[in-house]
């Protein structure tokens, strides 16, 4: 257990923004096209027996972050083998994530400037963030969490005399398979990925009711969401819309007020950078987390640079271009499953099988002890 | 050229500021584990930005999932 306690709304700002975090800037899915409303809808819906998962995990060890809690159920050999798997997939994570946000300022702003230099700001301010601890990451989220719905929310509002609400005809028409693969997808990138965050829930405040923060992160994810997607499908259109890399970007540029409030894409950049940041540091916390319990040692801060080190690295290694990233999100959404299902559930069906047997002992104890 | 000269001065400045501290307060678990990830990370990110193409995990991965689940890209 920690020191340090955050409260409940920081930590539901930490959710919503590791959620909204890279898919607020893309929103549509590619194959569900103006039918993407309803591969979401499907993604949040399939997302609630996960998060009961979580929840139950939490109540079973309250107070323990992921990695104590798969010591406690694996034993240390076993434990940190999952563990090692499990920092490893969350520094690709990571990895990825800064890939595409500094992919995302290459192409769209700093054009000469070199992938690297960008993911090393980000990076390094992430460590920052790392090393002061969960609580100074809660208290930024807290802090970005209204600047970027309020963006989301006045981009849509100036963006209704833009749209073309016929966009969103005809409804239903996507065939079901490709529906699916877009909740799938909706699904494993990002709501599977909150597993990441689990590690805060050993952070927060006695009173947090985690099944409460998750119900409204989920909820705040799906309605912001949502308006993004409509927002970039009712100005660009189907077509327009997944022909660009960055969506949301280009349905923003297209807006103006009066013909003096223009080229607010820039609030879209800004709420991505803010946003992925979260996540990207978020990443970093809890990988750093994992390699202190691994090497078992008490304080996290000393690690946060080798594992952001490592993060950096790992974001250099990623993708050619741009075409290669968004090609890759399909067959991604499929081999995260191994993290972000299987391993929960199995982690959660040992957890049960430890508190029965646990159970069984503690009554077989009261009886003798009765006698 | 540049780009070089920037990792390098990255590095440079991580090792003062958080290498040589662990060094100085002799915490051989955190020394054991970082000057390892120092070097590693120091030589794929100085490969990637001289030219060399590391991106092959991830075509990996897609290959994987192809193959089994026949993922049409």
């Amino acid at each position: 257990m920690t020191n340090h306690k955050i409260t409940g709304k920081q930590l539901e700002s930490i959710f919503v923004l590791f959620l909204i975090g890279s898919t607020a800037i893309t929103a549509v899915d590619r194959d569900a096209k103006q039918d993407s409303w309803i591969s979401l809808l499907m993604s949040v819906i399939a997302a609630l027996p996960l998060i009961a998962l979580y929840v139950r995990l939490n109540k079973l060890y309250p107070g323990k972050n992921f990695f104590d809690i798969l010591f406690s159920i694996f034993g240390g050999v076993v434990g940190r083998i999952i563990a090692i798997i499990f920092i490893v997939y969350v520094i690709r994570v990571g990895g990825i994530l800064t890939w595409f946000f500094a992919q995302f300022v290459h192409v769209l702003g700093m054009v000469e400037t070199p992938l690297y230099l960008t993911s090393a700001f980000i990076i390094m301010t992430g460590i920052w963030a790392a090393k002061n601890g969960p609580e100074c990451i809660g208290r930024l989220s807290k802090f970005t969490l209204p600047i970027i719905l309020f963006s989301i929310g006045i981009t849509f509002i100036i963006a209704i005399k833009d749209m073309n609400f016929s966009y969103m005809k005809p409804v239903m028409e996507t065939d079901f398979k490709s529906l699916l693969s877009g909740a799938f997808a909706y699904l494993m990138i990002p709501l599977g990925e909150i597993i990441i965050c689990f590690s805060f829930l050993a952070c927060a405040d006695d009173k947090v009711n985690p099944s409460k923060i998750y119900l409204r992160s989920i909820l705040l994810f799906f309605i912001f969401i949502l308006v993004a997607l409509l927002r970039n499908i009712l100005v660009l259109g189907v077509p327009t819309t997944i022909m660009f890399y960055f969506p949301s970007y280009e349905a923003v540029s297209v807006i103006s007020l009066g013909g003096f409030f223009t080229r607010i894409e820039v609030l879209i950049g800004i709420n991505l950078l803010l946003a992925g940041f979260i996540k990207i540091t978020a990443c970093l916390y809890t990988a750093s987390l994992g390699i202190t319990k691994v090497i078992n040692i008490q304080d996290q801060k000393k690690v946060a640079v080798p594992t952001g080190l490592l993060i950096l690295a790992s974001s250099q290694t990623q993708f050619k271009n741009t075409v290669e990233g968004l090609m890759f999100v399909k067959p991604y959404s499929v081999f995260v499953t191994l993290f972000e299902i299987l391993l929960p559930l199995i982690v959660w069906a040992v957890a049960e099988f430890r508190a029965k047997i646990n159970s069984t002992q503690t009554q077989a104890t009261g009886l003798d002890s009765a006698e | 050229m540049d780009i070089i000269f920037v990792i390098v001065l990255l590095y440079v400045l991580l090792i003062l500021f958080d290498l040589i501290p662990s060094i100085r307060e002799k915490n051989k678990k955190v020394l054991l584990l970082s000057i390892p990830i120092y070097v590693f990370t120091f030589a794929i990110i100085m490969m990637e930005n001289l030219g060399a193409d590391l991106s092959y995990i991830n075509g990996f991965i897609v290959d994987i999932v192809n193959s089994m689940f026949h993922i049409t890209k």
